[in-house]
């Protein structure tokens, strides 16, 4: 576990960048099921700038990471290729949406059917740069994350992070009691229960399946039993954060029960990062 | 969560920490431009042109490799060796270990010594400030005048050193000699038991072994002890001609040794694990197999032998049950029956597996027998190497292609001839060993209890050492605690004159410490081999930097001070002596190039027919008689049994009942042995030599220490009760002190045994707990000299082993 | 177009490094970098019966390796700038420093522990295969250097006749990548994927 907390700055973007995009899912949700008044659309997309400086706050850190952040703009030379290269485009493409999404929106000019057609582009960006980051780590020869289980926990962590936030950002906007006269309640319960499922079962049935694999190096069944109680705390976290959700989606104090869900996200996933980065175990020599 | 995977902890030096550790590291390497301590001035190495220049290394190894310098601007920029890109595996190159490819950090090291230097702390503190030239000469010389005008030149001493090997390594003693004389040494470190045992047996002047070259003739390899690869690193040297042999040749091999060394290394059926210490009682084991199976060649042990039974004894010692035969059936001596289960209990080979390598022994010729150094380096290192010797003689594996004597492999050179030390008119001589007895109480050594040559005893304590390239006052010397003691105490060693280039722990125990240079970093020049013989010019690589001088220039500065310049130099500068050293060589070896040739060539290579030890005198054992007394193999040694006749001996040292030494090749229990360890200190405790280091030389260098880490080999066995894992960190302990290391559990160790290489830097707080944080096995070794030759027994250790 | 690849001697070699330590001063590489390590590869168990006598399965063996210059490298397919790439000439895969963004997928990515993000310097770096001495007609400095002549680098087809292509543990099987190195197996040495085949020196070669 210590190797991973090298991975600082990735397991931060890993936790933070898909959340915020997760959030967008509960807004175009939201749009969708629900008529705002001007004054909630107004307040809504003041609180939508939350999200976004989570998701930015997110690629903001994965510089750190970078050995030389000047380069940076080469990444997209791998396009194609490089599984990072395409998560990057990927994840650059939602950025940018959400970004051209919420200054329009600020500038009060996104009506309508534009604004459901717009939130849901940059929904469905969201979730697309959500598989795309687990894709990134999927390599021959880290047999520990070759796995399609590592994209299915990514989509769980951007949906069961994504949800609370976006509900929170309802919530704060003054707008969730509404939202949640119409079928927005039950969308948002169903994708964040989804979500959790898909974070628990994919995190959880991808670090059990390290314990067999061995290298020269390490065992995995060394691997796992250190990270063992990270692992169950990370599914506690899920756990709390769709409940907490739930909760919030019930009418029980929505905003703090969507605050103690997004918080609960935060914790599980950010956890649960660092628990993949502490089971890469590679085919061979890879330290 | 620091406990979770630990053993790859080390990821974090390159992966994310953030870009603030980009930061720090750019902060932290603003490095002071004219310290007492330091590299060269740095400039930068801009395009200018490249020049190269041959050098050889100089440490105490007899790879002395070849060193091709890539220098600009005067400064090294990398250190090649002499190699080719085509060169097949029967190509002779002296091509230098990974301690020679890695000269250029310790030239450049902030370590390095740039200036005089005067005491300003206590004796092992380390603490000094920078002199002049006139000042650390004067200072020096008129100590040196003192002390000799109060005690005489047997107060004057040059303890054993192994930092520089050329052929004008010896200055000060030569200086030393022009003024009076100083206190002989004699032994080594490295040989102290064999050298003393072999005369005994072989004689002097027949007595070296056969090359491993005459061993690709044989059919059958027994090595004792030994691992060619790691005690002499290179691509010209027992190295690479163990690994050459290995290939070359059709013969089984074993390696009898308690640790799976890396001369074995993918070859672990050559292996055969063994107690330390007991390599005796393996032979006498196979004796007793070959005697009851009529497999001893009784026509040669009866023609070139003396000793090995009845008939064969010398008349005054006949019907005395004192032969060899005798000792081994049970009928003298202890009498005990040899039998290969009584050398199973003692050796850890189970009985069947001696019966049938007593087997092979017996049917198989030729049998080349070979031991290292290691098995000697013990409190019975005389008898366990004269025991091995023995073993090629039971069955007439001497003189003959594909044999050896069971010594060590013979080496081969091209002629050299060094600088003229001159005479010493001091008589007196020490075991090198007992310097520090002879420092606190030299009065009292005798030629009976210390080995004392020349004088019956001594006549004064040492007073004034001049340590030239040493690191033996401490760290190689044993129990490093006592040590300290001894040289801290300003009343007993009145001065010592510490010459080296970097602060290893013996010169902070220098009152005044002049700055070397390099052999490269001058003209020299080495002649070595092995089974190829080559010789190293050299010329200096770079100018000398900050203040540093040559040892021959700081002799002749000393010599000036008393008058005796003239006569020391004799109107010559070093080089002209070199020169004038290689022209009598060429005299003796008129193939050598001409001086400017070999300057020219840097590595002359020199190819050598393999070596058949005591070849003339299997030949011809009358007209070719060895020089022993009996001018043939003394199996039994009545020479032995008379010179130690009336000796100062513990209880432990020699055979219950004895008052002398045994006159034959017995199996003696060690004193801190694996038959002798407690139930405080249960595991036996032994050296190695590590590839990082020869000796202690390198010792501080971290880009070695990182691939070469100080390590407690701990057998699983002894490891898991002990609950130590591969990799923690370990203290080692005993009587004598402590030291702490990290533990590689390892089935390469026997059990019972812990393996320490020997020659990692001391280091230890000597005001506070002591405890020696850098590993060095000599914390713990005793000072207590092996019997005869009163020589180091390093190997012969017990300890106990805790999870630090 | 002339491939390159390494060969490994597994029955001379002795572990003693040699390689790794000319390397590391042809190429100024600091403490805790090394473009070439030595691995130790051992098993099995010495003991010591009732009768206090040893018995021994121990084995054990060393493996010098720096970059394979595989055929299909995990490195390039992973690096999503280009920096790091395979000489369509020599075949010899390195690090291109002005567009390398510093990401360690490559480290990651890599099975044989070959790159490794230097962040001080700011790029990956890793063995080029002394690609400027090969051009020049030598061969690589580690192979110049080995004592016991355990090492060779030439063409894949002269490199490919002594020995079998990455067959030995601590290796991956060699089908991931293909890698450029040649071995001559040491009769202790387990084979690719072994599980008896464990690194026993961690901390030397990372």
């Amino acid at each position: 576990m210590e190797a991973a907390f090298a991975e600082l700055p990735l397991a931060l973007f890993t936790t933070l960048a898909p959340m915020g995009a997760g959030a967008f899912v509960a807004l175009a949700l939201a749009f969708l099921t629900t008529k705002f008044s001007d004054e909630q659309v107004k307040k809504i997309d003041r609180m939508t700038i939350i999200p976004l400086v989570v998701v930015l706050v997110g690629f903001v850190a994965s510089f750190f990471h970078l050995a030389s952040p000047m380069h940076a703009v080469g990444v997209f030379a791998g396009v194609g290729s490089s599984p990072l290269s395409n998560e990057i485009l990927v994840g650059s493409i939602f950025v940018v949406l959400a970004l051209v999404y919420v200054i329009v929106a600020l500038t009060g000019k996104l009506n309508g059917a534009a604004r459901k057609g717009f939130v849901s582009v940059v929904a469905l960006a969201a979730v697309v740069f959500a598989c795309f980051t687990g894709m990134a780590y999927m390599m021959e020869t880290i047999a520990s994350w070759n796995s399609p289980l590592v994209i299915v926990q990514l989509l769980g962590f951007a949906l069961v992070g994504g949800m609370p936030l976006g509900t929170l950002v309802l919530g704060l906007a003054g707008s969730l009691t509404d939202a949640l006269k119409g079928s927005y309640k039950m969308a948002a319960l169903v994708v964040v229960v989804v979500g959790a499922l898909l974070a628990i079962v994919g995190f959880c049935v991808q670090v059990i399946g390290v314990g067999s694999l061995e290298n020269a190096l390490v065992s995995g069944a060394d691997l796992v039993a250190d990270v063992t109680i990270y692992l169950a705390v990370a599914v506690a976290c899920f756990v709390l954060a769709a409940a907490g959700t739930v909760a919030a989606l019930m009418g029980r104090s929505p905003v703090g029960m969507a605050g103690f869900g997004a918080v609960m996200a935060v914790i599980g996933i950010f956890v649960a990062r660092l628990v993949f980065y502490a089971v890469q175990l590679s085919v061979g020599l890879s330290f | 969560m620091s406990d979770i995977m630990p053993s790859l902890s080390r990821r974090t030096f390159v992966k994310t920490t953030g870009a603030l550790g980009a930061l720090a590291a750019v902060g932290g390497s603003v490095a002071a431009a004219d310290s007492l301590f330091g590299a060269g001035v740095p400039e930068a190495h801009a395009a200018s042109e490249e020049k190269i220049t041959w050098g050889h290394c100089a440490i105490n190894c007899p790879g002395c490799c070849s060193l091709k310098f890539h220098v600009q601007d005067d400064e090294v920029v990398w250190v090649d060796t002499y190699t080719s890109k085509d060169a097949g595996f029967d190509d002779p190159q002296p091509r230098a270990c990974l301690r020679g490819r890695s000269y250029r950090r310790w030239l450049a090291s902030p370590d390095r010594i740039n200036y005089p230097m005067k005491r300003v702390g206590k004796r092992g503190e380390g603490k000094y400030e920078q002199i002049s030239w006139d000042e650390a000469i004067d200072l020096a010389a008129t100590k040196l005048k003192e002390v000799i005008d109060q005690y005489g030149n047997e107060a004057v001493y040059v303890p054993y050193a192994t930092g520089v090997s050329a052929t004008t390594s010896r200055p000060f003693n030569r200086f030393l000699n022009l003024v009076g004389g100083y206190l002989n040494f004699y032994n080594s470190y490295s040989t102290a038991q064999i050298s003393c045992i072999t005369p005994y047996m072989y004689g002097s002047k027949q007595s070296g072994g056969s090359s491993f070259k005459a061993a690709e003739d044989a059919k059958l390899v027994l090595i004792f002890g030994s691992s060619p690869t790691e005690t002499r690193q290179g691509g010209l040297t027992t190295h690479y001609d163990w690994v050459h042999l290995r290939e070359r040749t059709g013969a089984k091999i074993y390696m009898i040794d308690y640790r799976m060394n890396d001369s074995i290394v993918g070859h672990s059926e050559q292996w055969l694990p063994i107690n330390p210490g007991t390599d005796a009682a393996l032979v006498a084991g196979i004796a007793h197999y070959l005697i009851e199976h009529d497999m001893v060649d009784l026509d040669f042990l009866h023609t070139y032998c003396v000793g090995y039974d009845e008939e064969s004894m010398p008349e005054a010692y006949k019907g005395k049950n004192m032969s060899y035969y005798a000792y081994i059936m049970g009928e003298g001596y202890d009498k005990v029956e040899k039998t290969p289960e009584w050398a199973a209990k003692i050796t850890g080979i189970p009985a069947e597996r001696i019966e049938s390598l007593a087997e092979e022994i017996g049917t198989t010729k030729p049998l080349y027998v070979n031991q290292g150094w290691g098995p000697q380096r013990r409190s019975n290192g005389e008898w366990t190497s004269w025991a091995i010797m023995a073993l090629p003689c039971l069955v007439g594996q001497i003189g003959l292609p594909g044999t050896n004597n069971g010594t060590r492999e013979d080496r081969t050179s091209p002629a050299s001839v060094s600088m003229d030390a001159g005479k010493n008119p001091v008589k007196a001589s020490i075991p090198c060993f007992l310097f520090t007895d002879a420092i606190d109480h030299g009065t009292e050594m005798t030629s009976k209890n210390a080995g004392v040559k020349g004088v019956d005893k001594l006549p004064v304590n040492i007073k004034y050492m001049i340590n030239y390239a040493g690191n033996c006052l401490t760290n190689q010397h044993s129990e490093i605690n006592k040590a300290h003691d001894i040289l801290a105490d300003e009343s007993k060693c009145e001065f010592i004159l510490g010459i080296d280039t970097v602060m290893c722990d013996s010169l902070k125990y220098s009152d005044v410490i002049l700055p070397d240079l390099f052999r490269f970093e001058q003209t020299s020049q080495i002649s070595t081999g092995s089974d190829t013989g080559y010789m190293i010019t050299g010329t200096a690589c770079t100018s000398p930097k900050f203040e540093r001088k040559t040892a021959y220039e700081m002799a002749t500065l000393m010599a000036e001070k008393f008058g005796v310049a003239d006569e020391f130099t004799e109107g010559k500068t070093e080089e002209e002596r070199i020169k004038e050293q290689y022209e009598k060589a060429r005299e003796k070896s008129p193939k050598l190039p001409t001086w400017d040739e070999a300057v020219e060539m840097g590595v002359y290579i020199e190819e050598h027919d393999p070596v058949v030890s005591m070849a003339k005198f299997r030949k011809d054992p009358v007209g070719s008689a060895l020089d022993t007394p009996s001018g043939k193999i003394e199996i039994f040694s009545e020479k032995l049994l008379q010179f130690t006749e009336g000796w100062e001996l513990e209880a432990d040292d020699t055979l219950p009942g004895m008052n002398t030494m045994p006159p034959i090749p017995v199996y003696l229990p060690e004193w801190y042995g694996v038959e002798t360890t407690t139930d405080e200190y249960p595991l036996a405790l032994s050296g190695f030599h590590y590839r990082g280091r020869i000796h202690s030389s390198w010792g501080f260098m971290p880009e070695l220490k990182e691939v070469n880490p100080q390590e407690a080999w701990i057998n699983p066995v002894d490891a898991e009760p002990r609950k130590i894992a591969q990799g923690d960190k370990v203290r080692v302990k005993n009587e004598f002190g402590e030291i702490e290391l990290l533990a590689k559990v390892t089935p390469r160790v026997v059990p019972g045994t812990v393996a320490v290489s020997q020659g990692a830097w001391h280091d230890a707080d000597m005001a506070g707990d002591r405890v020696d944080k850098g590993g060095s096995i000599n914390t713990l070794t005793t000072q207590r000299p092996s019997p005869l030759s009163k020589g180091n027994p390093q190997h012969t250790n017990i300890c106990e082993v805790v999870k630090a | 177009m002339t491939h390159y690849a390494f060969s490994f001697d597994g029955t001379r070699c002795t572990g003693c490094k040699t390689c790794e330590m000319a390397c590391k001063d042809y190429k100024d590489l600091d403490l805790g970098v090394a473009y070439r390590k030595v691995y130790e590869v051992t098993s099995g168990e010495t003991k010591k019966d009732a009768n206090g006598c040893f018995t021994s399965t121990c084995t054990s063996y060393p493996l010098s390796m720096s970059c394979n210059h595989c055929d299909d490298p995990a490195c390039t397919k992973v690096c999503p700038t280009g920096a790091m790439h395979k000489d369509a000439e020599t075949g010899l895969v390195s690090v291109d420093a002005d567009k390398c963004v510093g990401c360690g997928y490559c480290h990651m990515a890599c099975p044989y522990n070959a790159p490794k993000v230097d962040r001080e310097k700011g790029h990956s770096v890793k063995c080029d295969g002394c690609a400027e001495r090969v051009a020049a007609g030598e061969k690589p400095v580690c192979v110049e250097a080995c004592p016991a002549r355990a090492l060779d680098f030439g063409p894949v087809e002269e490199m490919s006749k002594m020995g079998e292509r990455g067959n030995i543990a601590p290796l991956p099987e060699p089908t991931y990548t293909n890698p450029n190195l040649y071995i001559k197996p040491s009769a202790d040495a387990k084979p690719a994927g072994s599980a008896d085949g464990k690194v026993v020196n961690p901390l030397e070669v990372m």
